[in-house]
Order: C-alpha cells, then structure tokens, then sequence
C-alpha cells in the first residue's frame, strides 16, 4: 500500500474535492459518488493539512462532514492557493533547483556537463548529466535560465533580474502585488511572487471576495491562450444539475465575470446552433486547442455590439429583446440611497421620477428572467411591475405570493 | 505556461527558508520545523526534515556542533565561497546580508514577468506609481507578452458608482494612505460623511488596511480613531469621499496592534436558512453567499438544506436583500429579529399589489 503524501501529481482531483469542501461543505464520505473511500480519505487528509486552520469537521447522522471555513472579510491571503502550491517532484528536482541557483548565483555561465562537475565538486553528489540537461531545458522553458552558444556548446546561466538591486520601484510594486493577488485575475502567480519575497498581504482587505474561482484558473489560462490564437477549442462541460458530461466545441470570445457571486463564465460561439452561449467556468475541464478561426474579429465585434443588451449571461431565446418596468415607491427625503441603487444596480437601464416618491426603472435586455433576482431585491417598494416576457412576469409575481405566504402566515401562526 | 508548477511549491519555499536562515545561524531541528511550518502545511516537516537531514537532500545542509545544521551551499554562505572559480565573479561590493536574500532567489519566471505586464493597463494597478514609475515598469517589461488582455473579461454586474481611480486628487489621496499603512503613522483626513448630508470633518486616524470590493468596485479604509494620543473607535472611510489627507506627527499609541480584526463584529447569532432543492437553489446559494463564513447541513425529514450563515451586523440590510432576491426557494428561518424584516418586507409588497392582506 502506498504511502501517503501531502503534495500531489494531478491538479483535478484536489480542485472537486477543496472546491466541494469550501462551496458545500455538507457532503460526508459517501456522497462522493465514483470515487473509492481511500481516495477520499486521502484528499481530506490533504486539504486538512494544506488549510488546517480553516476546516471544520462535524458528525451527522450520515457521517462525518468535513467543511472549509471562511470569512472572506477577514482574510490577507486565499488559502485556497496552497492547493497550487502542492505539487509534486522528485528528489533531483529539489536538489538541482538549489545546486543551480547555488552555482549560477554570481552570474556566470555554464555547459550541463560543467555543471555535474560542479555538483561533484562543491557538494559532493554525482549527478546524470541527460537528467540535469533536461532540468536546464525546463527551466529555460519557465524563464528562470537562460542559454546561449558557445562554440558548439550550449551555456546556461541565470535570467537576469528586471530590477537592479535597491530598485525604488520594486518596494512600491510589491505593495501593487499585495493587492492585486488578491483582487485581480491569476491572482494565484501574484502570491508566488509575494512568496519569493516571503512577503505577505498586510496592506489590504477584501469584502465580496470568492476565493473559490481561483480553483478555475488553469482551465481559464489554456482558454486566453486560444482566444489569442484566435483558435476554436473543444472541451468537457459538466452539468450542474445532472453531473453528466459532454464534449463541446466552439470559438471562445470573452470571460464574463459577476462581482456580485464571482461566477466566471465562458462565452463562446458556436457554429453549429449559430448564437453565442455562456458556460460556467467551474464546469469546464480538458481545454484543448482546434484550428484558427479566420472570421474570428467578426464574431468579436459581434459579440461586443450585443453586451450592452445582456442583464447578466443570457443571450434570451426567441424573442430578441424584452422590456421590464418597475414602478417603486421611494421617500425622496429619506431614501435617497434606494434611488442610488437603482442607478448604480440598473445596468443601464433609465429611470425616471414619476411623481413625489415614485421612480419608475425601464431596462431592455435580451432576458429579462435574469432579472427577477435584482427586481425580489426591492420587496416592499415594487408598485407595480410590467414585462413584455409574460412567463418572467408571472414567476416573479408567484414568487412574491409564495414568499407572503410563507412569512405572513408564519406570523399569524405564531400570533395564534 | 502552467500555473501549477513545482517551483512554486510550498516545499521549496519552506527549504529556500531553512537554507536561508541557516546561512546566517545554523539552526536546531524545532527551529527548522517551525520554518516548515510557517512557509509549507501541517503535516510538511515529516516529509521535508527527514530528507534534509539525513535524505536525500542532505547535501544542502550539513550538522555542526549542538545538534545544529548549518546551508551546505556556497554562494548563500561567503564563508564557504573558497570552492567558487575565480572566473566567477563573485561581485564585490555586495553585502553579506543582500547575499543571503538573493543567493537563493528564482529568478522571475515567464508566467510572474507575463501577469505582472498584463497588470499594467489597470487602473487600480496604475495607483501604486508615480507616472515616471509607470513609464519605467513599462519599459522594463517591454517585449514581455501579457497574460491577459483587460479586454478579455466582462464584468457584467459591478455597481456602476465605483472610484475614479484616474482622478488626480484620488491617486494623491490613495498613495498618502498607502504611506501611513506601510510607514505606519497616523493619518490626517478631511471626510465627506454621506450620513451628515455631505458636510465634512477632520478625523485623525491610525490606518489598519485598505479594504477592496470587487463589486463596489470601491475602496474603504479601515481605521482606529486617534483621540488625544489614544486609540478610539473604528471607522470606515470611502477612499473617494476623503477631501485631503496627510501625515501626522502625532505619536502611534503604545502597544498599538494596527490589527483591524479585533474591531470587526460578527452577529450573535447567524442567519438561518432553509434551501428548498428547487431552481438549483442549493448551488446558487452557495455560490453566492461564498464570501460569508457558513455551515450547511442536509434535513433529511424535510429533503432541504439548513445553512447558517456568520455576518457583520454592518451588512445586515445588504445580506438581507440578497436572500430576498432567492425569492421563495429559500426561507429565512431566523433570528427572529431578522426573519421579522423580510416579514416586514414582503407583507408590505403584498399590500402594495393587492391594497390589503386577506383575511
């Protein structure tokens, strides 16, 4: 039986299970359907030791339900980076990363085969010389060294720094780092530069932070990859609801990104329904790239010319666009922040003062059910609510029904 | 390029610190594990100290006296640099203590270079430098292709009311406030309360962390009251509503933690929630309320979930409207003074529509 590791080989496995830890947390041993209990004890085990201040176990009658716990507020860092810190290597690579660094670190320049004479030299180990060749290589590959030709040989030595020693600009761009690991996309490659440094955020604080989203980034990488290209790309999408998977392919164009619930979507184009679709990012998985999309800056420009019609992702269905307005009655004297929310909220939409307290909100979008979040939000002020989508308008006022009967009569029940 | 690399693993992060600190003092095996510990995970030093010791690594190390381990490398330890060529150029002028920062240092790899030039067109990015900064940030990554174009991303839903990061006065307001964090010294700020109907006042402050929200796209600070010489009460500043602000000579508070956690509330009780499994609600709920500390739980004799959610009673009005927004597929099930406002709310709508509640 094979001894337990913290560190792992395959990046997917530890995204499900940290992403269902941290998202759910309500899920026992069982419930992981497809996956044989050793392999879960040995991923809660991990991610127990990668984030051991932030897991709570607790013991149900199903089991016991291991849960990540986080206020976001109060957070310098996503421990859920340490998931990309984990991976695995073998003993060579440690010790040539540091011999490397050693033997290079006064800038000199060095053939592979000097370089196993100096590992031999100055600490003693013998070293394959194919095996440091391919090590070298790599790391040219990541930027870390770089080559040149000497005669008919290849000298590797240490990528010059950006930044001269005592730089002004470096203090004042780790302080950018600080934040933007934080608040940016890849924020993930900001925390190794912090890391570098053995820096860490004592600057900033996040509110409405999804620290989730970041479990994504690898996919999202391989998608701007293609998206530069401008290459169609296949991949597998799993559905939320049923857990099945299915192979897809289109023209990636844009990531859409909520603020308000950090869901990330991927729109793309495809060919064969001919319309533009978003797909959840969370979902995605196996991007590979396909051949260059010729037309690609059209679709682009297509798509750029519809974003002002769209209230979230939804690209609608028959009918092209809809018309929802809402009638809300705000004190002007005393609420002007609920008049603000309208403004700052409307994406766009108009708004317009009917008469003393009332404003009456018109927004055109391709689908106005994206919208009945936004418009539950106001309870208590709606006056009155028209949508040119009679199936919407119906949910909502339902909805508005079922939720007064719920909570009005919960309270004539406990008056009783 | 690949995010998920060895180099940037917290095990050659937690070696690069024990070769490091052991380059100025050797260092005891405790010394070492707690080193593990700070830079890797709980269980690291099981795996890393047996290697480093008498492992496989054990060539980066070696034992001297008192059962102590001092680096085995050269370039990090001047003492031991006898071994380096000559041709080597082992710069002079460099001292002993940049030596041992840098010695051990990776070098900035493709994918660091490729975020940090992909930052470069952002706004809230651009906050940091002086314009000249900029010019040379962007001339030292010349040739370095972004990872990402701002253009790639669409953020759909952010509130439309959000800094003018590019306002002159802004930059100027954002770059004092980030010097009294990191200097930490008192600030000075003229704020515009929007509760006092827009009229102004001079606060001293000891700034504890500038607070971001993505949504808001806004910035807040977060700071302590300087009253008299003592520490006061919190406040919550909008970057964009502080009219001037400098540095204050006013002497920082004996003991003072400049830790703004210990000001933050967190309500009594938690918001409880019933999630009926209808419109994939038991996703969308998790998804959302993702930022706020919760805890989940299946009832099996009702077939939904119970969540509870951890709040600052700061957002309750904000939490409060997002559960509202769930509209029926989920019930807020107390504290009851919290249940008692969506009452509240949604029997007043019904009167709006229908002009009565029925009896």
């Amino acid at each position: 039986m094979a001894e337990f590791q913290e560190l792992i080989k395959n990046f997917d496995r530890i995204r499900d299970y940290m992403r269902s830890f941290f998202l759910y947390g309500f899920k026992v041993r069982s419930d992981f359907q497809g996956k044989s209990g050793r392999t879960y004890d040995n991923e809660r085990r991990r991610i127990e030791n990668y984030l051991s201040g932030y897991i709570q176990a607790d013991y149900t009658c199903k089991g016991k339900q291991v849960s990540i716990r986080v206020d976001s507020k109060r957070l310098q860092s996503n421990p859920l980076y340490a998931a990309w810190k984990s991976r695995s290597f073998t003993d060579n690579d440690l010790l040539f990363h540091f011999f490397l660094l050693d033997i290079l670190s006064d800038n000199s320049a060095w053939t592979v085969s000097g370089l196993c004479d100096q590992i031999a030299a100055r600490y003693g180990e013998v070293t394959d010389v194919q095996t440091l060749r391919l090590k070298c290589r790599e790391y040219a590959t990541l930027g870390i060294l770089s080559w040149e030709k000497d005669g008919k040989s290849v000298v590797y030595r240490l990528a010059s720094p950006l930044f001269e020693e005592k730089d002004p600009l470096y203090p004042a761009l780790m302080h950018a780092v600080k934040f933007c690991s934080e608040a940016l996309p890849f924020g993930i490659v900001g925390s190794t530069l912090l890391d570098r440094e053995f820096l860490k955020n004592d600057l900033f604080s996040f509110k409405h932070y999804f620290l989730v989203h970041t479990l994504e980034d690898q996919e999202l990488l391989h998608i701007l990859k293609a998206m530069e290209e401008h290459r169609f790309i296949t991949f597998l999408n799993s559905s939320v609801r049923s857990g099945n998977k299915t192979e897809l392919w289109g023209l990636p164009l844009k990531i859409f990104v909520s603020t308000q619930t950090g869901r990330r979507y991927l729109c793309l184009y495809f060919p064969p329904k001919r319309r533009f679709n978003c797909l959840r990012l969370d979902c995605i998985s196996k991007v590979k790239p396909l051949e260059i999309c010729g037309d690609y800056p059209m679709f682009h420009q297509k798509l750029d010319q519809n974003l002002s019609h769209l209230w979230g992702v939804s690209f609608g269905g028959a009918s092209r666009m809809e018309i929802l307005c809402m009638k809300l009655h705000i004190r002007e004297d005393t609420e002007g922040y609920i008049l603000n929310r309208l403004h700052r909220e409307g994406r766009g939409g108009e708004v317009l003062r009917v008469c003393a307290d009332v404003f009456l909100y018109t927004g055109v979008f391709f689908d106005t059910n994206e919208m009945l979040g936004w418009v539950k939000s106001f309870t208590g002020r709606i006056l009155d609510l028209q949508c040119s989508n009679p199936a919407a308008l119906k949910k909502v006022t339902e909805d508005l029904e079922r939720m007064y009967r719920m909570y009005a009569g919960y309270a004539e029940a406990e008056a009783e | 390029m690949e995010i998920f690399e060895e180099i940037y693993s917290a095990y050659f992060q937690a070696v690069q610190k024990i070769l490091l600190e052991s380059s100025k003092a050797p260092l005891t095996v405790r010394e070492m594990e707690e080193l593990t510990r700070a830079c890797a995970f709980e269980d690291s030093a099981l795996y890393i100290l047996p290697k480093l010791l008498d492992g496989a690594w054990s060539a980066l190390l070696k034992p001297v006296e008192g059962g102590r381990y001092a680096c085995a490398l050269n370039a990090a330890c001047p003492d031991l640099t006898a071994n380096v060529p000559p041709s080597s150029g082992q710069a002079s002028g460099i001292s002993r203590e940049n030596m041992f920062r840098n010695a051990l240092k990776t070098p900035m790899t493709n994918l660091q270079k490729s975020w940090l030039k992909a930052l470069l067109p952002d706004a809230r990015f651009r906050l940091f430098f002086t314009e000249e900064m900029l010019a040379r940030l962007e001339n030292i990554l010349e040739g370095v292709e972004p990872l990402f174009y701002q253009s790639d991303f669409h953020y759909f839903d952010t509130y439309l009311d959000g800094d003018p990061y590019e306002a002159f006065s802004y930059r100027e307001h954002f770059q004092t406030i980030l010097k009294a964090l990191t200097l930490r010294r008192p600030l000075f700020a003229a704020y515009e309360s929007a509760k006092s109907g827009g009229t102004s006042k001079n606060i001293e402050l000891l700034p504890c962390r500038l607070q971001y929200s993505a949504k808001d796209d806004k910035f807040r600070l977060l700071a302590v009251g300087l009253h008299k010489g003592r520490a006061g009460s919190p406040y919550i500043l909008n970057v964009n509503r502080i009219l001037a602000c400098h540095l204050s000579k006013t002497p920082v508070p004996a003991g003072f933690a400049w830790d703004f956690s210990a000001y933050q509330r967190q309500a009594r009780e938690p918001v409880r929630i019933r999630i009926r499994q209808e419109r994939n609600a038991l996703e969308r709920c998790m998804l959302h309320f993702a930022s706020y500390e919760k805890h989940t739980e299946y009832e099996a004799a009702t077939d939904t979930y119970l969540c509870s959610i951890y709040y600052d009673p700061a957002d309750e009005t904000e939490l409060l409207i997002q559960l509202l927004s769930f509209g029926p597929v989920i019930e807020i099930l107390g504290p009851e003074g919290f249940r008692a406002q969506a009452r509240e709310r949604v029997i007043r709508q019904h009167e709006l529509f229908y002009g009565d509640i029925p009896g």
